[in-house]
């Protein structure tokens, strides 16, 4: 049909240290035509970058040397090409855009002078460029793109500095645009946007894409062809719908399997007990620290009136954008940060009146996992000091010389060995982490666990292994979870109950069942409707608008 | 951004105050100074005129009274060296001081900007290396060393310059120099390091998706980016050299305001110590400002507040 | 303000020019004097003061009489004679035909009017130190001739005129000058960044100087002045470190100092053998030619040899090791304190290469097996040490000191120094005070002979210090000048006496 643009033969980069070889792609191929949009697919360390950085000439000799292949464009081999020749196609031919504009986008000068740089680059001048730009500004929707020139990067939001971004990719038209998880920083309904937009601009120029990504849903969402790489190497190439319904490599399947919302909705039991009870819960933050100049416009409210109830035994889950107040409301609730006004009642007592005595024992009763594992755990202490360490804050709970049979029995219970109680974090894997911070909120044998975006840094299989796990131990020990995240389909496997919340208001909550099913709210509506779903013809179903 | 200044200004206008109350009480209780500018067999009456003519034969909160009420008039008293006005000599010492500092802090600059940047270019090259050792060569020479030795080299037996003096520009050529040598050196680590950071971040790897050049990314991106912490040592080199030049001053016969109080101490010459203290406190203070200003100028994250 | 304008002004505009180096041009017989510190002042009733005198006196101010710098005679300047009226009174004729240099005549009135402005509290005048004690009145008995009654009576007058400098009867009265109006052969001009500027005085009333104007610079860096000198930007620099005297540009010249250590007369140095232990231990003539200059000289008192009193029978200590560890070894076996450690007390600021003296001193020291500290003090701590009122609970200690009398007579020292009532004086001896006290009232060969005396009692019998050098100063002098330092040179140096080649 159409024209191959780029094709990439027998690719293989590694990367040389005082540790050795590493191989970061062997033998890869690929090739994208025009007006087609080719996924990779890959999670954590596949490699998946490492083709397109090398296509751009992105990739540091050292450490990194390309080993074998060519990448063929317009007849002549990028990886062979002079410096001042791939400078010449890069932004003008072939442009790139990359995952968190926010640290892409240099911070010190202003978006129009970026956007125009692009175009000066490539011999445009000034006066052509400036114009130019408020066009292509206009052309992404970025509102009041004239006035917003003199802006700067941290003065727009997310998804409109990944706006920008695109608006500096296709600036110059070009035959080919590389898109580096486009969307993962993102907010969910920002993300659907942002790929309508890239699609729409596809149609128009008819340029090639090739799409980075881990996430299934995005892939299905716009891809036409997709690559799976696993561990350096493509293990499966084919159209989407071929291979998403009908997978042949047992990675591609696992995959697939992993991609949560697939199971039927948890059953709410009947009526427990009430844990924890938030009341018109209020947090307000001043944003000028001139007493002079205090009125509404500076005043922001991070909690709005949220109210809330977690029964024993069952798992709360909030979901929400940036800005929504879910991370305010687990402060809160975890005595990090007071309410302006408002009070969250433990068993009866108010837990902001609590002191001593009572304060610990809430404390104990009430364990936190956090979304970095790498933050959340001190690379200096070994796992045993770590999972031990609540002993050691709250003395009397267990002796100390059972410490050591009772840190091993929970590194097995979390699906470690017990020889990794000597080991130091850097030497595990992401959800490997994460399973010991799970450990270590399990040592005080709290009632509540609050996870806060607890598996949303991990890669998608892992993501499902970290909840299985969780939903085990909660079966085995009875525990209450309060489960925030982003992301919609995450909390669907789940959560029993969950809220939806949006500018620090509760916008709705439900069982998941009605949440998911019947959403009520609009803002519920678009929500769901914004998380790209893994079955390709399921996007004809939810539309794209 | 106005009410940040008044705040700003009030409260440096109390650490000083704070701290001219502090120096009054520490400097006297070294005792009365007559010794030191009497003969040392002087007599009785003589000791006696002096300590009345200034002031020392008043009680130590009399004293202190006086002071506060010339405090009001920037009056601090008369030197005890000179009999001048203390405020006077410290002012007339000042723009020296100054221009050295900014002589010496802007050539440190330049070279430290543009060395680093290049080092930081291809780190570990042989340029890279070299500029490193020698950077760190410069920051560890003692001054006075490399004074004596820069006359003894450029003066006296290349007789490239003079040896010393105000007059002329070539006068300020070792002097500054000299002076230049040790913030050079850390400076250029500094930039250095700052550059390499920069040179790692995302918008970078942008801007050669975009096709920039390498002189454009370093000088143009990288550059505006690693200036802060460049920025911030470069004002603290600067607010060393405004206290205490004192032995480039000395060697090179600059009448600045280093040699001036190094001198007052010795001599406990309080009211030059004062003037001299408050000054110089002052001349920081605007250091520090305008070095916030020069930040929010280069990072407009920083100019919300 | 302006003058920042106008060093950057002059920076900018100069980086324009090229870069010469500033040679002094020989037409112009103008000199440029590297001095190695800039003056609080240079008052003409300060001339005294080593740093204002070096400028002043003689030059722009002139003083009464002046002493001879070989042997300390009294010769006029603007006195050209006295007499002894008796009572305590003098009659001095002054000097005709003189005017200061804003036209005011110099006469008596003029003598007068610099007497009480000296004298005067409004002021603290640092020559009064000279006149210590000593009150004086003056009564005009014609335009060219003065008496001055001194209470008590001096028999050392002429001496102390020449601490006498005649200011201007402009002169201020209530503050000290920064530019000094007097009658010598240079005017005051500017004293600026640059330094202190004097032209030649046109109508000057002695013979005219051969420099048209001179300019005193400030360098305190030794190495510096010496390498202005050799480069031509100096003709003279003052007071240069020995290590940088190697040319033979550089002078060296008794200057005046005599060197000691003070003991503190407190367990153990309160016994008398263990005081000699002290010089006997220390050799003398191994510092000579080495960390000392060569010409350098032993010093047996403490004043020098051109002073009247100076004993020409006393001999340095002989270098004795084993006599001192037998002395010591006696004094232990009577219960003395021997190994007590002792402070040496230097004083930072004295002379070039001090610290390594005191050093090799306390080296010398422990070889016998005397037990010193050395502790380097500035001079605010030092002077506590050194006056009275001395603490109740001062400890045996040695200190550096360093005296000057240039005056021609002991009296300038001894009194001060080693009679009871004496500030720095550290022992009370009725016989010593007799010497001194009888001295001071005597004349002609007696005196001479009382101060002798007086001095050999202390040197051999008493043994209160280790007296070390007289010492020698150097200064660098340009080939293109000729200028031979005497004993004064180091606060008096007469523009007057350099010729040009």
């Amino acid at each position: 049909m159409s024209e191959t643009l780029l094709e990439v033969s027998n690719l293989s980069v590694e990367f040389r240290s005082s540790r050795g070889i590493t191989k970061a792609v062997q033998n890869v191929s690929w090739s994208v035509a025009r007006g087609e949009t080719l996924a990779i697919l890959g999670e954590s360390g596949s490699g998946k970058s490492v083709s397109a950085n090398a296509v751009m000439g992105l990739i540091d000799s050292p450490p990194g040397h390309i080993t074998s292949g060519t990448a063929m464009y317009r007849g002549r081999d990028l990886l062979k090409l002079s410096r001042s020749q791939r400078r010449d196609i890069n932004g003008k031919s072939i442009s790139m855009i990359f995952q968190d504009p926010l640290a892409h986008l240099n911070p010190v000068y202003p978006i129009g002078w970026q956007i125009e740089e692009v175009l000066r680059i490539h011999g445009a001048s000034a006066s052509e460029a400036r114009s130019r730009a408020i066009e292509l500004l206009e052309h992404v929707k970025l509102p009041n793109a004239r006035e917003r020139l003199r802006d700067y990067p941290h003065q727009f939001s997310g998804g409109q500095r990944q706006r920008i971004m695109i608006a500096m990719a296709v600036a110059l038209r070009p035959d080919l645009l590389i898109a580096d998880e486009p969307t993962t920083a993102l907010d969910v309904t920002v993300q659907a946007r942002i790929l309508e937009l890239m699609k729409d601009l596809q149609r128009e120029s008819g340029m090639g894409m090739v799409l980075i990504t881990h996430d299934l849903g995005v892939v299905a969402q716009i891809a036409d062809r997709v690559v799976v790489m696993k561990d350096g190497k493509i293990v499966e190439t084919g159209p989407v719908t071929e291979v998403f319904k009908d997978p042949s490599h047992p990675y591609t399947r696992q995959l697939l399997d992993a991609v949560p919302g697939q199971e039927p909705f948890r059953h709410v039991e009947q009526k427990r007990e009430v844990l924890v009870e938030g009341k018109k819960l209020v947090k307000e933050y001043i944003l000028s620290s001139n007493p002079f100049k205090r009125n509404a416009a500076t005043v922001t409210r991070a909690l709005d009136e949220v109210s809330f109830k977690l029964h024993a035994g069952e798992t709360l889950g909030i979901v929400g954008e940036s800005g929504s107040g879910k991370t305010t409301l687990a402060r809160t609730l975890l005595r990090l940060t007071e309410p302006t006004s408002g009070e969250i009642a433990y068993k009866g007592g108010n837990v902001f009146s609590l002191k001593g005595g009572d304060l610990r024992d809430f404390r104990r009763k009430l364990q936190v996992v956090f979304q970095d594992p790498t933050a959340s755990l001190n690379p200096r202490m070994s796992i045993f000091e770590i999972v031990s360490e609540p002993w050691a804050i709250h003395p009397g709970v267990l002796p100390r010389e059972k410490w050591r049979a009772e840190v091993e029995d929970l590194l097995v219970q979390v699906g470690l060995r017990a020889e990794h109680a000597d080991r130091y974090p850097h030497q595990f894997s992401g959800g490997q982490r994460q399973r010991i911070a799970i450990a270590r909120a399990l040592a005080l044998r709290p009632e509540i666990i609050l996870c806060d975006e607890a598996v949303s840094a991990l890669d998608v299989s892992v993501q499902a292994q970290v909840i299985a796990l969780l939903k085990d131990l909660q079966k085995k020990h009875g525990l209450a979870f309060i489960f925030i995240a982003h992301d919609l389909p995450l909390v669907r496997d789940f959560a029993d109950r969950v809220m939806v919340m949006c500018k620090g208001k509760l916008v709705e909550e439900g069982t998941t069942e009605e949440i998911f099913s019947n959403p009520q709210d609009p803002y519920t509506v678009e929500l769901i409707a914004a998380s790209p779903h893994h079955d390709p013809d399921a996007h004809a179903r939810y539309g794209t608008a | 951004m106005a009410y940040y200044l008044t705040k700003r200004t009030i409260w440096s206008a109390v650490s000083l105050f704070g701290l001219v109350v502090f120096v009054f009480f520490m400097a006297r209780l070294t005792g009365s100074p007559v010794d030191l500018y009497l003969p040392i067999d002087a007599p009785e009456s003589l000791r006696a005129d002096f300590e009345r003519i200034h002031g020392f034969d008043l009680p130590l909160w009399q004293q202190f009274v006086g002071f506060l009420g010339g405090l009001l008039t920037f009056d601090f008293g008369e030197s005890l060296r000179q009999g001048l006005p203390a405020l006077d000599l410290v002012l007339q010492a000042m723009p020296t001081t100054l221009l050295l500092a900014l002589y010496s802090i802007g050539t440190a600059l330049v070279v430290a900007i543009v060395t680093g940047a290049l080092a930081a270019w291809k780190p570990n090259s042989i340029f890279d290396r070299i500029a490193t050792v020698l950077s760190l060569l410069g920051a560890s020479l003692p001054n006075f060393w490399v004074a004596i030795v820069g006359v003894l080299i450029f003066s006296v037996t290349l007789r490239w310059v003079p040896t010393s003096g105000t007059g002329s520009a070539a006068q300020w050529v070792l002097p500054v120099l000299v002076l230049a040598i040790r913030p050079a050196g850390l400076l250029v680590q500094v930039a250095r390091s700052s550059m390499i950071s920069a040179l790692s971040s995302a918008y970078v790897k942008t801007a050669q998706a975009k096709g920039a050049a390498p002189a454009r990314i370093i000088f143009i991106h990288a550059l505006r980016n690693a200036m802060l912490p460049v920025i911030t040592v470069a004002g603290d080199q600067a607010a060393g050299i405004i206290n205490g030049a004192v032995i480039v001053e000395t060697i090179f016969g600059f009448p600045g305001v280093g040699k001036l109080l190094i001198d007052s101490i010795m001599f406990r010459d309080f009211a030059v110590v004062q003037a001299g203290v408050m000054v110089t406190a002052v001349a920081i203070f605007v250091l520090n400002f305008s070095i916030d200003i020069v930040y929010a100028v280069l990072d407009p994250r920083t100019r919300g507040q | 303000m302006t003058r920042f304008m106008n060093t950057t002004a002059m920076a900018v505009a100069a980086a324009v020019m090229s870069f010469a180096a500033p040679a002094m041009a020989q037409e112009d017989k103008s000199l440029t004097i590297a001095l190695p510190s800039e003056p609080a002042d240079i008052d003409g009733c300060n001339t005294t003061v080593t740093g204002i005198g070096v400028i002043v006196k003689e030059n722009i101010v002139e003083t009464l009489t002046t002493l001879d710098p070989n042997d300390s005679t009294v010769r006029p300047r603007l006195a050209t004679g006295w007499e002894d009226l008796g009572d305590g009174t003098w009659r001095i004729s002054l000097r005709e035909g003189v005017t200061f240099h804003d036209g005011a005549p110099f006469n008596a009135e003029a003598v007068a009017f610099a007497i009480d402005r000296l004298t005067s509290d409004a002021i603290a005048c640092r020559d009064r130190t000279k006149i210590a004690s000593v009150e004086l009145t003056t009564t005009i008995v014609d335009d060219h001739t003065i008496d001055i009654h001194a209470e008590p009576a001096q028999i050392l007058m002429p001496t102390l005129l020449s601490f006498i400098g005649a200011v201007s009867p402009n002169t201020p009265v209530d503050q000290v000058s920064r530019a000094p109006v007097g009658t010598g052969p240079f005017k005051f001009d500017s004293w600026d960044a640059e330094g202190i500027a004097v032209t030649r005085n046109a109508d000057y009333w002695g013979e005219q100087p051969a420099a048209t104007d001179a300019l005193y610079i400030f360098r305190p860096e030794s190495a510096l002045r010496a390498a202005m000198v050799e480069l031509g930007e100096a003709d003279i620099a003052h007071d240069i470190a020995p290590q940088d005297a190697t040319s033979d540009m550089d002078y060296p010249f008794l200057n005046g100092e005599t060197t000691r250590l003070r003991m503190v007369l407190q367990p153990p140095l309160d016994d008398l053998r263990v005081r000699k232990a002290f010089n006997m231990a220390f050799d003398r003539e191994a510092l000579i030619g080495t960390i000392l200059s060569d010409k350098a000289q032993l010093a047996t008192q403490f004043v020098l040899p051109k002073i009247n009193g100076h004993n020409p029978s006393l001999e340095p200590w002989a270098y004795d090791p084993e006599q001192a560890k037998a002395l010591i070894a006696e004094a232990k076996a009577d219960g003395v304190p021997v190994d007590k450690e002792l402070r040496l007390i230097g004083r930072i600021g004295f002379f070039p290469n001090q610290e390594e003296m005191l050093q090799v001193m306390q080296q010398m020291w422990s070889q016998v097996g005397l037990n010193v500290k050395l502790e380097m003090m500035e001079s605010a701590e030092w002077l506590k040490l050194v006056n009275k009122p001395f603490p109740e609970d001062r400890e045996a200690m040695l200190i550096q000191e360093q005296h000057d009398n240039n005056n021609g007579d002991a009296s300038f020292t001894m009194r001060f120094r080693f009679h009871s009532d004496g500030r720095q004086s550290e022992f009370s001896i009725p016989e010593v005070d007799k010497l001194i006290e009888e001295a001071e009232m005597a004349t002609g060969d007696e005196r001479t002979k009382l101060w002798q005396e007086a001095n050999r009692i202390i040197s051999d019998e008493i043994v209160p210090s280790v007296y070390m050098y007289h010492m020698v100063s150097y200064m660098r002098v340009s080939p293109e000048i000729n200028y031979e330092p005497n004993s004064l040179s180091l606060i008096q140096l007469e523009l007057a006496d350099v010729t040009f080649n």
